[in-house]
């Protein structure tokens, strides 16, 4: 247990720190583990609950009983959440897809470092152009082009896949369980 | 719900956004299906059509069906558009290939050609592409333009590309049909890994596609089976056990 001098002497220490210090800073820090924002709860969100609550009640239907009510929910939350991830997928390729002539990311790199290392050698005026890179001169047509946006965009849209199945395997769990109930119900 | 309310419902385009009302009912609606899943280059009104298509053969009934139709539009319009990509990248690497294969022909007749490319409409079609006529550029540029804008015309179907073209290689000693076979063979096998790739996104999209249609048809037998059972109770209220008097008696003297 460390002493109350010890104690303040860290306390003392810590707000002399050299984290951020702004209202603007701090809340820009606190974003600073978010990514795309896909694994928050839609319920967490005031807008996507209000629509998941909507749609509840669309699929409950008129007087139902708060079991159904509780089970529709499931199917609403599940469905808003897929939504929310799909839309995220399209933005993404909507935004990459906009670049006509697009160069991946890691041959723009390798381009950049060749034309660094040239700058320094006196020999450039004969050095040839590497064949790997000749391609970013000549552009790829648009079914190329998709491809390449494509493989560079592989992990986050891997990422975003995963979301869509587990929203996809939660509503249909959901959808099963409403069904049974109101057979359940009816019968 | 009325058929004209429905019908906007679905049919709504993907650039519209949703309006607000007082209670924020309309803005919930369109959010439960979210936006037309269209990228650049493709049609709103395609994609409308194609989903009026699909609701009007599955006839869905209530928001769960509403949205397994919109998920089988989704899934369905993924592969067809991963289809289009398949056969535009093999369709570029024939016409590259050809291109070569033009280029490293006959550079005069490949001039030739395109001096009267030129005359007919070269500055459309350029314009069309992006490329701007290079003034300044050596012959070698012209030249693989030309014969770039030739294979291009030829893989459009043009007939009168296509006789310049077969003109062209008979000039070199070569046979239309056999380039234009060699040129294929070669594009599908530099092609394939990519290819692949695209045919496995398909199936995945076909998958999911098949997955939300046995939801419905789990769904719609459940319901079935709902729906059948008071029809059953009418039935069996309708229906009496008639006793026969004469087997009633015999039984009775036994």
């Amino acid at each position: 247990m460390a002493s109350p001098k010890k104690l303040a002497a860290n306390r003392a220490n810590a707000s002399a720190g050299t984290g951020p210090r702004t209202v603007v800073g701090r809340a820009r820090s606190a974003r600073n583990a978010r990514r795309h924002g896909l694994n928050i709860p839609v319920l967490s969100d005031r807008w996507l609950s209000a629509e998941a609550e909507t749609l509840a009640q669309e699929i409950a239907g008129l007087n139902a009983e708060p079991e159904i009510l509780h089970l529709a929910r499931r199917i609403a939350e599940a469905q808003i959440d897929l939504v929310r991830v799909r839309r995220r997928r399209q933005d993404l390729l909507s935004d990459s897809l906009s670049i006509n002539r697009y160069v991946p990311q890691k041959l723009l790199t390798k381009g950049l470092k060749f034309v660094l290392d040239m700058e320094s050698k006196p020999e450039r005026e004969s050095m040839p152009i590497p064949s790997h890179l000749l391609s970013i001169l000549s552009p790829p047509g648009p079914a190329k082009n998709f491809l390449l946006i494509m493989s560079d965009l592989a992990q986050e849209l891997a990422v975003i896949d995963r979301y869509e199945r587990r929203a996809l395997s939660r509503r249909k769990f959901a959808i099963r369980a409403f069904d049974l109930a109101r057979h359940n119900a009816a019968s | 719900m009325t058929e004209r309310v429905r019908r906007n419902r679905l049919l709504l385009p993907a650039t519209e956004k949703p309006k607000v009302s007082a209670g924020g009912t309309e803005r919930g609606k369109v959010a439960f299906f979210g936006p037309a899943p269209l990228l650049a280059g493709e049609d709103v009104e395609d994609y409308n059509e194609f989903l009026e298509q699909v609701v009007a053969t599955v006839k869905p009934t209530g928001i769960l069906e509403e949205i397994w139709a919109r998920d089988v539009v989704y899934h369905e319009w993924e592969a067809g558009r991963l289809r289009r990509l398949k056969a535009r990248l093999i369709n570029e690497a024939v016409r590259d290939l050809l291109k070569d294969e033009l280029h490293g022909c006959s550079v005069k007749e490949t001039e030739d050609v395109a001096e009267s490319q030129e005359e007919d409409d070269s500055d459309a079609t350029l314009a069309e592409d992006n490329v701007e006529p290079d003034s300044s550029g050596g012959e070698a540029d012209t030249e693989e333009q030309a014969a770039s804008e030739l294979a291009r015309r030829w893989l459009a179907g043009d007939q009168s590309a296509t006789n310049k073209i077969r003109k062209i290689f008979a000039t070199a000693g070569r046979d239309i049909e056999e380039v234009v076979a060699d040129v294929k063979t070669t594009a599908l096998m530099s092609t394939i890994e990519d290819v692949d790739w695209v045919d496995r996104k398909i199936m995945t999209a076909e998958s999911c596609r098949n997955a939300v249609v046995r939801e419905v048809d789990r769904h719609r037998a459940m319901l079935g089976l709902q729906l059948r059972r008071p029809s059953e109770q009418i039935h069996d209220a309708e229906y009496k056990v008639i006793e026969d008097r004469k087997t009633k008696d015999k039984l009775r003297e036994h």
